[in-house]
């Protein structure tokens, strides 16, 4: 008798007869009605807009003139090709004002992105440690506290900061006034001429505000990651004889690094994206372009200036550094363990 | 300081003053070559702004668009006397309708006989190049803005100074000043104005170029000639 083989069912007609067949229909049915709309909506709400921006890059495009017949590309929006990145990349002192300003912005992105970080993880790390180590009842308490600042709108926040360093009302100024007897004016977040250790003050003054308004959505993170420690791996360690900084220094931390990870991509990538605190508390882009970072530069040139193809270069070179420094960090931060 | 006496650093003042200076010291900044401030009417409108700063009418690290913006600083009462548009006056009316009761417009001294200055457009209503109906769209514009009855009650809404001429004189001015009185210094001078001029991008020109330069200048961190190379240069790349 001739062995029949039966061909396994392959092809697009085969996946759909499958799907609807079997015990796992109805899941696959329901994840598919699920998540399809879904699947649309960021598709067009989303991956479209991403693929208009990454095409205007390579054109001379403004809104203001009619361009050609296909979207307004061409005609008046010609396709130039590279030529905004390579424009990028004349650092002339008397490079037009467009390109040196978005240089400028690449600086003030990497100092503000790196000075957060570093910062953020110092504070909220041993924080959220200490908060860990009080009494159950008063936990809850300490971590709403910190997280109301992550729920306070952002321009709430930049007013209210914009207060604290205002140069005659404000609260800064006012302690200062009162400790040394006489009155002080400094204008925190408008002097160019105030810097420290080569970052200028008004950078400064964003970045302590931001951090006061981010360190809680880290915190509750960190706290959640630290109630995951198995409690036998902290006991072995005291069996062994470890203190309070080798607990701290030698377990808790190599046992955090995949939420420290976590925690760093968000961290640099909300940072990389600042724009609300920067644009309300220093008028988008503070005393000499201080505190002007990518986001702002994009902004400027995109809606205030109609220079859109310009714009969506900038952004383009912004999703670069974004990706390529969560990557980095990835590599670096990654452990081959779980526990 | 607490208080200043000429509230004149803000990102719409300085350009205004700084242009205006240049046609009252016989000088123009557009002609037919190109933009131009490099010259010694530009230089001489930067030495009197500056010396405002050094006699103490204002301290510009304090006083500047980031920090005691004229509006808000002549509101508050930081600020003696501001240079900014009479539209503050009804925005600002309604938080402190004690200050905006007293508040009054003069005109500035004018280095000319005759005390021209740069005039720059407020409010624009604009037709689409993409648009598919620009002639009916025109037809609505020149409805709104060339009809003196209609351009007038726009006038009184907003609390802006007319655009038409011949809004500023006769019943309508009379109107004009009987509902704002501290227009009526405006509308004595208007004849003088002279529009800013015809830039590729005039918000690039006045906020991006003119402001943060001579700002920068005022407080003391560049020199008056390199300023004015700048603007100048600034501006001619954005043509």
């Amino acid at each position: 008798m001739e062995l029949q083989i039966e061909k396994p069912d392959r092809g697009v007609q085969a996946y759909f007869s499958k799907f609807s067949r079997g015990r796992d229909s109805a899941k696959r049915k329901f994840i598919f009605a699920s998540v399809t709309p879904l699947v649309l909506y960021m598709a067009f709400w989303t991956l479209l807009p991403m693929m208009w921006g990454l095409a205007l890059a390579f054109f001379e495009y403004s809104s203001r003139r009619a361009g050609g017949p296909v979207l307004g590309l061409g005609g008046d929006n010609p396709f130039i090709g590279i030529r905004h990145f390579q424009d990028m990349l004349n650092f002339d002192p008397e490079a037009p004002l467009n390109v040196r300003q978005f240089q400028i912005s690449v600086k003030t992105t990497l100092l503000f992105a790196f000075i957060i970080l570093p910062l953020n993880l110092a504070i909220t790390l041993p924080l959220a440690v200490l908060i860990e180590s009080v009494h159950e009842r008063v936990k809850g308490l300490f971590r709403t506290i910190f997280f109301l600042a992550v729920l306070a709108p952002s321009v709430g926040v930049a007013i209210m900061w914009g207060y604290i360093y205002h140069p005659q009302r404000g609260l800064l100024n006012g302690i200062r006034t009162l400790i040394g007897g006489k009155l002080v004016a400094t204008n925190w977040t408008g002097d160019q001429s105030l810097v420290i250790w080569g970052i200028p003050v008004a950078l400064i003054a964003v970045i302590i505000a931001y951090i006061w308004m981010d360190l809680g959505f880290n915190l509750v993170i960190f706290i959640a990651a630290l109630q995951g420690i198995p409690e036998s791996i902290k006991d072995a360690a005291k069996i062994d004889g470890a203190n309070w900084w080798n607990m701290f220094w030698r377990v808790t931390i190599p046992l955090l690094l995949p939420t420290i990870l976590l925690a760093s991509v968000l961290t640099m990538i909300s940072s990389f994206q600042v724009f609300d605190i920067i644009q309300v508390m220093t008028e988008g882009g503070g005393p000499n372009d201080q505190t002007r970072v990518l986001v702002i530069d994009i902004y400027n040139n995109a809606f205030r200036f109609q220079r859109m193809g310009w714009a969506s270069a900038v952004s383009v070179v912004l999703f670069l550094m974004v990706f390529s420094i969560s990557l980095i960090q990835t590599r670096l931060l990654r452990t081959e363990w779980e526990y | 300081m607490t208080r200043a006496g000429y509230n004149y650093t803000a990102s719409d003042a300085i350009p205004a003053t700084f242009y205006s200076l240049i046609l009252q010291n016989g000088g123009q900044y557009l002609a037919d070559g190109g933009f131009s401030v490099n010259t010694p009417e530009g230089m001489k409108a930067l030495e009197l702004m500056k010396k405002f700063v050094d006699e103490g009418l204002v301290d510009p690290v304090l006083f500047n668009d980031e920090e005691n913006w004229v509006g808000d600083s002549f509101f508050e009462e930081t600020s003696a006397v501001g240079l900014v548009g009479p539209w503050v006056i009804p925005e600002y009316a309604g938080d402190f309708e004690d200050v905006a009761a007293v508040t009054e417009y003069v005109t500035l001294p004018s280095l000319s006989a005759d005390p021209v200055f740069v005039a720059s457009s407020g409010w624009g209503l604009a037709v689409s190049t993409n648009s598919q109906a620009q002639d009916a769209a025109w037809d609505f514009v020149k409805f709104v803005a060339l009809n003196p009855d209609n351009a007038v009650q726009w006038n009184i809404a907003s609390g802006t100074l007319p655009a038409l001429k011949a809004n500023a004189t006769g019943a309508a001015g009379e109107n004009l000043v009987a509902e704002f009185p501290y227009f009526e210094p405006f509308l004595k001078i208007l004849e003088y104005g002279q529009n800013e001029g015809k830039f590729p991008d005039r918000d690039l020109v006045w906020y991006d170029i003119t402001y943060p330069r001579i700002i920068n200048f005022l407080q003391g961190n560049a020199t008056a000639e390199e300023t004015l190379e700048t603007i100048e240069r600034e501006v001619n790349e954005s043509f």
